[in-house]
């Protein structure tokens, strides 16, 4: 017997049972079920293989209710892939079962990068509409509970920004004075563009600031990621295949990312959406230059012409940077490098804030209780500050903060840089 | 009673978040860690009626009533890692209950004990004494993920033993659901008690066939100031075999004392590159706790030891992280088995200490004699050994079955036991007669029928179908 779910199976064959998926997984410690973690999957996809059981919603529910931390694969002696197994086992059962009616519609948009962009560019008058400010000002709550966009009444979201990030940098920065020491393209992704674009200025005037010369052009479409991990490869493919020719031209040194998820996609996730497309090759040739700002600055050497930011600081690491691109240290060492900021280390920094993008819009409430234990080791840091390299898990803890009331606020960690180096 | 109404009183009971009913989810808990779940065409006859999660000793009081009156098997599951088949789904209409919401954990420095319920992940309780300057030393390899309550019903034991003892050196007192529902506290915090029968030593160990742990009250020491670890490397198997013996009887009491062979050192070194030596035959992990003063001492004199009988070479750990990673090694070994073949059997046998060359020969033989891929780690220094038996399908399973039956049957020839850690489970229970002879067999089968008289308590494990 073999069917779609075989190729599947003998990448999972090497499953021991063993549990230690159970101890690391951020779903299990809330749900505690077989059907909520790694292992639990792995012998569904057996099933699948052997036709013993067949895809269905309720198999689809399961296979989405994960967070893709990669938690589990990090730690599986047996070295089994999980989490790039689950994106392909979502591909499958979505082949098989109609994926959600507004997940469809917004893949579908995004992969029209004009009018996407036109949108969210756009958008920010609109949002009132939709959305009212909360009082303390973290952000808008839902007029409406939209539960196909994720949102119920109390979920506080940042607003869109009224100048997207492309429309503050230039298209290209150099730096004022001194030998260019290397010639980057910054890939700054939806939530810096859209959200965050101040997030996204701090990456930018920080590599100026570091002699580097950086190119942001304008055509990028989103990096694909919301589409890719729900199992929607054709239209990551789409994305995917936009953004490697555009990475591909101009020469650059490097690819240089303020965005963990982004970053994890072009260097990693492409590899399975482009299998068997012709930008296959140049993506290959590239995959290897794409860095997180932070690993990128520690490789070339930055100024440590700082001055003095007097905050409590403490560190979130997101997912898709830590475990996705193994960075961790980078960002910790420039953060420390700035006088004045007292740098407090929180209990399971590395573990997975809850967001995980459409994972906590179809389980909003889950996804809270796994960012509650997220906001107890940041409220006992007693930090003015949480910083991540994540804009996602930024929103995401800002909720949390919010709700929780904890007196604590968040900065993607290049707004912390650009403080120091004086530039924000 | 039918399906519908036994899942309506069960959710009555746990409420519908901690019940699965699903067929296809059901479908997930008839695997556990054991040998069988690895054979790639495995499938139970029996799929559970439905998993619950209670929260409290009360509601598995309710639920055990329900099961006691109908007849409803039910097994307690804690993360399933038990090697010995020990959950496996043995009779229609099973009720798998699962332990996972008991998660109290509360460190009592002043009386050395911790009071836990059985869900509690075992690396917790470290953790949580540690804060404390204590230690709870019982150390399996899956400490980092198995529960305490699993724990104590197997009895597990881990790399420490050698000094420590296994699990139930350290379980003072229990809270146990019995089969019919009543609820019973054995034990106390008391350091000294021989008040009769020692009723919490029975559950211990019992594999969930006796009743459900609910609570246990735990002893805890003071954490030693100081380790060191080594590794000593052998070019002879034989030669580390002996090692092991000569260094126990040197008047040092070493806090581990580990083995792997040659296959375990390459395997482990693919998935963690640690630099292990690859072209050693075996090596010996040993580690020493204790006052500082001493420890380097204890390590000169188990290095001279393993010089007299040709080690080539002695790495010693003396940081932490050098420690840990020589442990994060150890901890190892069964799973990267995988990649050396598909599926594997991990036994547990053990003998007494200075029988441990005899049987790496006699392993080898019989890996030969039928032509089946074995592999050797262990806790040398305690006489416990985990052979294992490699296999890609299911025709190479029957083989290894073979070499794995023989192998037993000559560890009891050597005066050893067939399971020292890991349990009967469904797994072991064709030995159990030959290693206790009739009459002792029958004071358990006995025990077993007085405090479970309609075999619902994972029925199948320890007895086979001999109740
Ligand atoms: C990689 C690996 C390494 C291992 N290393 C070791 C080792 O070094 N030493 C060792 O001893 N074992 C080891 N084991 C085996 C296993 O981890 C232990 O047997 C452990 O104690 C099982 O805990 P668990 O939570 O997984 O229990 P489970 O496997 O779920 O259950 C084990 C048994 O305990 C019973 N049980 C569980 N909870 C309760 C309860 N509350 N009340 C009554 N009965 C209960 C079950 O019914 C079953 O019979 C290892 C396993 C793996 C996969």
């Amino acid at each position: 017997m073999s069917n779609q779910y075989t190729p599947l199976r003998e990448l999972s064959a090497k499953c021991t049972f063993c549990g230690v998926c159970h101890s690391v997984c951020p779903v299990f410690s809330k749900l505690a079920v077989e059907s909520s973690c790694a292992r639990g999957r792995l012998f569904q996809t057996r099933f699948l293989s052997d036709e013993k059981i067949r895809a269905s919603k309720h198999i689809a529910e399961t296979v989405t209710r994960c967070t893709l931390c990669q938690a589990c694969a990090a730690k599986c002696s047996a070295g089994i892939k999980t989490t790039d197994l689950f994106m392909r086992l979502r591909k499958e059962i979505y082949g098989e079962v109609p994926m959600p009616l507004a997940k469809r519609a917004a893949f579908t948009w995004m992969s029209y990068r004009a009018l996407f962009d036109a949108c969210l560019s756009y958008g920010a008058p609109f949002q009132t509409l939709l959305f009212k400010e909360k009082e303390d000002g973290a952000g808008w709550v839902s007029r409406l509970p939209i539960p196909a966009a994720g949102l119920n009444l109390r979920r506080v979201i940042p607003k869109l920004a009224s100048r997207p990030l492309r429309r503050v940098i230039p298209e290209v920065g150099k730096p004022a004075s001194g030998a260019v020491k290397a010639k980057v393209v910054f890939f700054p992704g939806c939530m810096m563009n859209y959200v965050y674009p101040a997030a996204g200025k701090a990456v930018f005037d920080i590599l100026v600031k570091n002699g580097v010369e950086v190119h942001v052009p304008k055509k990028f479409a989103c990096c694909g990621t919301p589409a890719i991990t729900s199992g929607d490869f054709g239209t990551g493919r789409i994305l995917a295949e936009i953004n490697t020719g555009l990475l591909s031209a101009g020469g650059y040194d490097a690819i240089i990312t303020g965005c963990a998820t982004c970053a994890t996609a072009l260097a990693h996730e492409y590899g399975m959406v482009l299998e068997d497309s012709k930008a296959g090759p140049a993506w290959d040739a590239l995959k290897g230059k794409v860095q997180d700002f932070t690993s990128f600055l520690c490789g070339l050497g930055y100024s440590k012409d700082f001055r003095e930011v007097k905050q409590t600081v403490t560190m979130h690491d997101p997912c898709h940077l830590v475990r996705g691109m193994k960075v961790a240290k980078q960002p910790r060492e420039i953060v420390k490098a700035i006088p004045g900021v007292t740098f407090v280390e929180m209990a399971d920094a590395d573990r997975c804030c809850g967001c995980a993008g459409t994972f906590s819009a179809h389980y909003y409430e889950l996804s809270r209780r796994i960012n509650d234990d997220k906001i107890d080791s940041i409220a006992r840091t007693k930090a003015d500050l949480t910083v991540t390299g994540c804009s996602a898990c930024r929103m995401h803890i800002d909720d949390g903060l919010s709700q929780r009331g904890v007196p604590c606020k968040t900065l993607h960690t290049a707004e912390l840089v650009a403080r120091g180096y004086g530039l924000a | 009673m039918d399906r519908e109404t036994l899942i309506a009183r069960l959710t009555d009971i746990v409420g519908k978040e901690n019940i699965v009913t699903e067929p296809d989810d059901l479908l997930l808990y008839i695997f556990n860690a054991g040998p069988k779940a690895q054979q790639a065409s495995f499938h139970s006859k029996h799929v559970p009626i439905a998993a619950v999660q209670p929260g409290s000793a009360q509601e598995i009081s309710q639920i055990m009533r329900i099961a006691h009156e109908k007849g409803f098997p039910v097994i307690a599951r804690g993360q399933a890692s038990g090697l010995a088949e020990n959950t496996r789904i043995t009779k229609e209409n099973t009720i798998v209950l699962s332990t996972m919401r008991l998660t109290k954990l509360e460190i009592e420095p002043e009386t050395l004990t911790a009071t836990v319920g059985p869900g509690v992940v075992t690396v917790e309780i470290k953790k949580a004494a540690g804060k404390f300057g204590l230690l709870y030393p019982p150390d399996p390899a899956s400490f980092g993920y198995s529960t305490i309550g699993g724990n104590v019903a197997t009895d597990a034991g881990g790399l420490q033993c050698v000094k420590y003892g296994t699990t139930r050196s350290y379980v003072a007192g229990l809270e146990v659901v019995l089969a019919d529902g009543e609820i019973i506290r054995t034990g106390n915090k008391c350091i000294k008690d021989v008040a009769g029968y020692n009723l919490t030593q029975l559950f211990v160990g019992s594999e969930g066939t006796l009743g459900i742990i609910t609570e246990i009250i735990l002893k805890l020491i003071p954490l030693p100031p100081a380790k060191k670890a080594m590794m000593a490397i052998f070019n002879d198997l034989e030669a580390a075999g002996a090692a092991v013996s000569k260094v126990m009887v040197s008047g040092v009491v070493p806090s581990i004392m580990e083995f792997m062979d040659n296959t375990l050192i390459r395997a482990v070194e693919e998935v963690i590159h640690q630099g292990l030596p690859v072209d050693a035959e075996a090596i010996l992990l040993m580690e020493v706790d204790g006052d500082p003063a001493v420890l380097d001492g204890q390590v000169e004199k188990i290095s001279s030891v393993c010089k007299g009988l040709g080690v080539r070479e002695i790495r010693v750990a003396n940081t932490p992280e050098e420690i840990d990673a020589i442990w994060e090694g150890r901890r190892n070994c069964l799973p990267s088995l995988s990649r050396v073949s598909k599926s594997r059997m991990s036994g547990d046998p053990a003998a007494p200490i200075n029988r441990l060359p005899e049987e790496l020969r006699k392993l080898k033989e019989l890996g030969k004699k039928y032509n089946v891929k074995t592999a050797c780690y262990g806790h040398a220094g305690d006489g416990n050994l985990h052979p294992c038996f490699l296999y890609d399908n299911d025709e190479e399973y029957e083989r290894a079955t073979k070499v794995k039956d023989e192998f037993y049957a000559f560890m009891l020839t050597i005066g050893g036991t067939v399971t020292a850690e890991h349990g009967v489970g469904n797994e072991k229970t064709k030995y159990m007669k030959d290693q206790f002879g009739p009459v002792a067999y029958g004071i358990m089968t006995g025990i077993k029928k007085l405090l479970d008289p309609k075999n619902i308590l994972n029925p199948g494990c320890l007895f086979g179908e001999n109740l």
